[in-house]
């Protein structure tokens, strides 16, 4: 298990994987309040889209660079976030 | 190499083969059932035999020209001749990868990128939509890319990569991690996220259907970014931008405001528009039998009066469509040529040869067939001069000349001609040496060889086979010489020569037309098969006994009004060899000096089309120029009459 | 020495089958181009296990197959195509009568040949084990053992003791199959009636491509819904979800209530749907004593190691008898560890759900 319940926060570390994303999903959509640290070697991208479709508080520090200035902004957004412009599909 | 993998480029390319010849039977032929099942079965055979390796491009483009083909066979419908041009590119595609193959074992780097336009060519689906997967305007950035590239909050000029990555769906189950790809992608400047549909309510989220785009900007080499997404080639795409006064590659610059000036349109859009405007030519030819109609009714004067004024105007505008639709896909030389300086830098750390390109007047606009046809030659006559011409630094510096070689390439108009000239300054051609190499190739006898003239001596560079080289080098020694050059050149309407001087150097001269004109054509029968005949190569046709013509020496020929001309039989060379007849129908045809008797089975209509280069696999079949298209639509291949001729 | 004939018109596909078969020391291969020939080769070669290439000019695999099965009936493994088509055409195949089927390799799936070769050889050695008795297929066998009679099997089977009436009205049934599986459903499934009031969750082991076409042929055969779980979905009283194949399928909890959903495959387990992570899935949102895990036909193990935690944890298990089962590799293993409450015969695996669910179901339905 990567991902632990802490009190009112959700901590991510070590790998990540994909199949964590649906336990991170319960575990948000169960108490929307818990905030989530970041602490984990590798956050799949299945991870992140729980994070960004859920938008919960997050502290901590991302495990890349990419994600760190990227990703993290993105999934603050929620639902707030860009959504792929129709014209340009498949372009 | 793999034996196993050693069997299947051999297998491959029988398929590829296999696949290609069924595809160019159903263009004549889209009915023919036999040929469309085994089209599908070369093509899912291939496919199920790239599926032992590691060609994750390959296995992806077959399998969408297979899938195009499936749906076809399973709705039993007749095949829409418009889609076999995006097979046949596959299938050309393919057959040229698996060459790469042959030779070093792996795919070219270009792979994943080519693989991505043609699967978008492939599913551009219905009439018409075979896009070539060649942008018509290579610098006019995507839409997307051009966005990207506002959106960024801090430009600085440079080489700079767009990326955008669409994750399919579903690549969670294969175990894809997009973030992940996304962090590998080295020195990214910029990048933004976006949703591909709005994140629905917990109950219905799907946190395994990726629901990401991405679009970056990276400093990094493209190909080492092409690298990363190599398996993935249908969800990526990745543009480019050389831009600033520093450009590395002597690339026009290109003026920011000029962008939203260009449209980047499809070529298959651009083609159907010109095929409409030449099938426009042919139905307005109509026209005329119709003046001559009304002239032979009662008090029909009038009707043929208005007619004639109908014809003139019809006759004007489709003219002016013809020449507006060519102009579309008319583009600037430069887009064949860029490429040229870093080939060249290739070349000079390959071969120690410090070298230097100039290329002027590139702004002159040819068509893009042309345009795609002569880059080719041109690579292949740099290369020569560099092994041939140009000499060592050592021996340049020895001779009074600059350390660097120096090639230029020069574009001039001459009237609807463009002329290119590619200019080395080595060490020019030694007359003796390729005097006694083709005497040496039993291409003329010694005696003979003594004789020819300065020009006739450097004519011999043209001959099929010929090569100076002494061993094969790295370079040109892949058996194919100026000869390739010159049948290159040709088949695009253009003559090749070449001019030199002993110590000062090597010029090369291409003469190319600019666009492809309104040709008048004759239609002739010949073994079963409808041919279009340029009308200027008509001399004229003539019916002669069947016993006039008399063997002479290899061939046959026959007598007119003095005159000893030689008889073609198309259907022998077609392999379709006539009955004997009492009596037959020839078509004198001129090229150059030569003249040639046609024997033709019968002869159809005249009519106004546009001549279009062959383009695909007909490239690559003797004897044949182009294709027209009848008033009726039909296509019929044009003969190459100077190449049937000479 | 099995003997094994490949029957492939791909010269390539003949040489990679071959070279991996030549590898072992107790196959013995020859080989066919078409279905011409694959029918003299078996008279004459008397191959103990064929391999069958779907797609083939002259006489194609399935009327191929179909000569084979009346003509010198032995086990053949179709090889298929990872494509819709491929997956109809297979499944038609083991109706038919085939036993198994191995994919093709396919570079863009995460298989790759090397990790293809020893899945193939188990695959088509287990197949060579099979005993085809007499020129019927296998639905036909099927279905003649559950009409001629259950006694037939009464003796090896154990029923617990267990009264029927101990089973709570909300109970999920999980279904775990391998190789021979479709079949095997058919025979479980399609007599259920409108009114069966559990779920039921099947984890077959299957390429992903197989088992929307599955789906779809269960779907028609049975009186109840069959849908397969390509997305989040409510678990509800009589509809069989079936587990998109090289996925996992998982039984989670969602504001309280019960989804199926499908989720990448875990690189843990080797089969997927994992028979048990499916069950430990469940094991985490329901009480033990509603889950009825039901262990069929299949090779390997997957699935009798948490079916034996099951049903320690009180739970209901049944696992295939040895006489029905094609392979009774993951039952018997579910009967070795002590993890089988009952062992019963194909026919009365379905016959036992009716049992056990008849006093939650609609009188007047």
């Amino acid at each position: 298990m990567t991902i632990k319940l802490d009190g009112d926060e959700i901590i991510l570390e070590g790998i990540c994987p994909v199949g964590e994303a649906e336990t991170l999903l319960s575990a948000l959509s169960d108490y929307p309040e818990r905030s989530v640290v970041l602490a984990a070697e590798h956050i799949h991208t299945a991870v992140w889209q729980v994070l960004a479709a859920c938008a919960p508080r997050m502290r901590g520090k991302a495990p890349d660079t990419f994600s760190q200035q990227f990703m993290v902004p993105f999934a603050a957004l929620g639902c707030a976030a860009p959504q792929m412009d129709d014209k340009l599909r498949n372009s | 190499m793999d034996e196993l993998l050693a069997q299947f480029v051999v297998e491959a390319a029988e398929l590829t083969q296999q696949a290609a010849d069924d595809l160019l039977a159903l263009d004549r032929d889209p009915e023919n059932r036999e040929r469309l099942e085994s089209a599908f079965r070369a093509i899912h055979t291939l496919k199920g035999s790239v599926g032992l390796f590691d060609l994750a491009p390959l296995q992806a483009v077959l399998h969408a020209a297979e899938d195009v083909l499936a749906v076809v066979l399973r709705d039993v419908s007749e095949l829409d001749t418009a889609l076999i041009d995006p097979i046949l590119l596959a299938v050309e595609w393919v057959d040229r990868c698996v060459g790469n193959l042959r030779q070093r074992g792996e795919l070219p780097a270009s792979a994943g990128a080519e693989a991505a336009n043609l699967l978008q060519a492939l599913a551009s689906d219905r009439a018409g939509a075979a896009a070539t997967p060649t942008d018509l305007t290579p610098e006019a950035l995507p839409q997307w890319a051009a966005a990207l590239f506002e959106a960024w909050p801090s430009p600085q000029p440079g080489r700079i990569v767009a990326l955008r990555y669409s994750p399919d769906p579903e690549c969670f189950f294969n175990g894809d991690d997009p973030v992940a790809l996304m962090a590998s992608v080295p020195d990214i400047v910029f990048a933004r996220i976006a949703t591909r549909e709005p994140w629905p309510p917990a109950l219905q989220f799907d946190p395994f259907r990726s629901n990401l785009v991405f679009e970056a900007l990276s400093l990094a080499d493209p190909s080492g970014i092409e690298a990363i997404f190599r398996l993935l080639p249908d969800q990526v795409a990745i543009v480019t931008r050389l831009d600033g006064a520093k450009a590395t590659e002597q690339v026009a610059t290109e003026a920011a405001g000029e962008q939203s000036r260009t449209l980047r349109v499809d070529v298959a859009r651009i083609d159907r528009i010109v095929s409409t405007a030449g099938e426009l030519l042919a139905a307005k030819s109509v026209m005329s039998s119709l003046v001559s109609q009304a002239l032979s009714l009662e008090g029909g004067a009038g009707l043929a009066r208005n007619l004639v004024a109908l014809q003139r105007d019809l006759d004007r505008l489709t003219g002016q469509l013809q020449r507006a639709a060519s102009d579309v896909r008319m583009l600037p030389l430069i887009h064949a040529l860029r490429r040229l300086p870093r080939v060249v830098r290739e070349i000079s750390a390959l071969t120690r040869k410090p070298l230097d390109i100039q290329l002027s007047n590139c702004e002159i606009e040819v068509d893009k067939v042309i345009l795609d046809g002569i880059y080719e030659p041109l690579l292949h006559i740099i290369r020569n001069a560099v092994d041939h011409g140009i000499e060592t630094e050592q021996e340049r510096l020895a001779g009074g000349k600059p350390a660097k070689g120096r090639i230029i390439v020069r574009a001039r108009r001459a009237g609807y001609r463009v002329e290119l000239e590619i200019a080395d300054d080595g060490r020019g051609i030694d007359l003796e040496r390729i005097r006694a190499a083709a005497v040496d190739r039993g291409i003329i006898s010694a005696e003979a060889a003594q004789t020819l003239s300065e020009p006739q001596v450097l004519e011999l560079l043209f001959a099929p086979g010929f090569s100076t080289a002494r061993a094969v080098t790295a370079l040109s020694g892949r058996g194919v010489g100026m000869d390739a050059v010159r049948e290159a050149v040709r088949r695009l309407g253009g003559q090749a020569t070449i001019a030199s001087e002993t110590g000062r150097g090597t010029t090369v001269t291409l003469s190319l037309p600019t666009t492809f004109a309104v040709s008048r054509v004759m239609t002739v029968d010949v073994a079963g098969e409808k041919y279009g005949v340029p009308m200027e190569a008509i001399l004229e046709t003539v019916r002669i006994k069947s016993c006039a013509i008399v063997p002479v020496r290899a061939g046959e020929a026959f007598v007119l009004r003095d005159r000893t001309i030689p008889v073609l039989r198309l259907g022998d060379i077609v392999g379709r060899p006539a009955r004997a007849r009492s009596e037959e129908l020839l078509i004198v045809l001129e090229s150059g000096a030569a003249v040639a008797g046609l024997v033709v089975d019968a002869i159809g209509e005249r009519f106004e089309t546009l001549l279009r280069p062959p383009t695909g696999l007909l490239r690559s079949v003797p004897g044949i120029s182009g294709t027209a298209i009848l008033g009726d639509g039909r296509i019929v291949m044009v003969l190459d009459v100077e190449g049937l001729v000479a | 020495m099995i003997r094994l004939l490949v029957v492939d018109d791909s010269a390539l596909m003949r040489r990679f089958l071959g070279r991996i078969f030549r590898a072992e020391p107790d196959f013995e291969v020859d080989f066919a181009r078409d279905g011409v020939e694959a029918l003299a080769k078996v008279a004459s070669f008397q191959p103990h296990v064929v391999t069958l290439d779907v797609e083939m000019p002259n006489m194609n695999g399935l009327a191929c197959l179909d000569r084979i099965m009346v003509e010198h009936p032995r086990p053949i493994v179709m090889v298929s195509a990872l494509t819709e088509h491929g997956a109809e055409e297979t499944l038609r195949a083991i109706e038919l009568g085939a036993v198994d089927f191995i994919p093709k390799p396919q570079g863009t799936i995460s298989l790759h040949a090397d990790e293809l070769t020893p899945m193939i050889v188990e695959r088509v050695r287990a197949a060579a084990a099979v005993r085809i008795s007499g020129s019927r297929r296998l639905v036909d066998r099927i279905r003649f053992r559950s009409s001629a009679s259950a006694q037939s099997y009464a003796e090896p089977s154990s029923k617990s003791t267990r009264p029927n009436a101990s089973l709570p009205p909300n109970c999920v049934v999980l279904i775990g199959t391998s190789t021979g599986g479709p079949p095997a459903l058919d025979a479980v499934l399609s007599d259920l009636p409108e009114n069966f009031p559990w779920p039921i969750l099947v984890a077959q082991h299957m390429p992903a491509s197989f088992t929307g076409p599955l789906s779809r042929r269960l779907d028609k055969l049975c009186r109840i819904r069959a849908v397969e779980v390509t997305r989040p979905m409510p678990v509800v009283a009589g509809t069989i979800y079936i587990g998109r194949g090289d996925a996992d399928l998982l039984l989670v909890r969602r504001e309280k209530r019960l989804f199926a959903i499908a989720t990448p495959p875990d690189p843990e387990h080797r089969w997927h749907p994992s028979v048990d992570r499916l069950v430990r899935s469940a094991m985490e949102q329901l009480p033990p004593h509603s889950l009825v895990g039901i262990l069929m036909t299949g090779m390997g193990n997957d699935g009798a190691a948490a079916m034996t935690d099951l049903r320690a944890a009180g739970g209901f298990t049944i696992a295939e008898a040895k006489q029905s089962a094609v392979v009774w590799g993951m039952p018997g293993e579910l009967v070795k560890l002590g993890g089988a409450e009952e062992t019963l015969p194909l026919p009365r695996i379905g016959e036992r759900l009716l049992e056990l669910s008849s006093r939650h179901r609609d009188r007047d339905a």
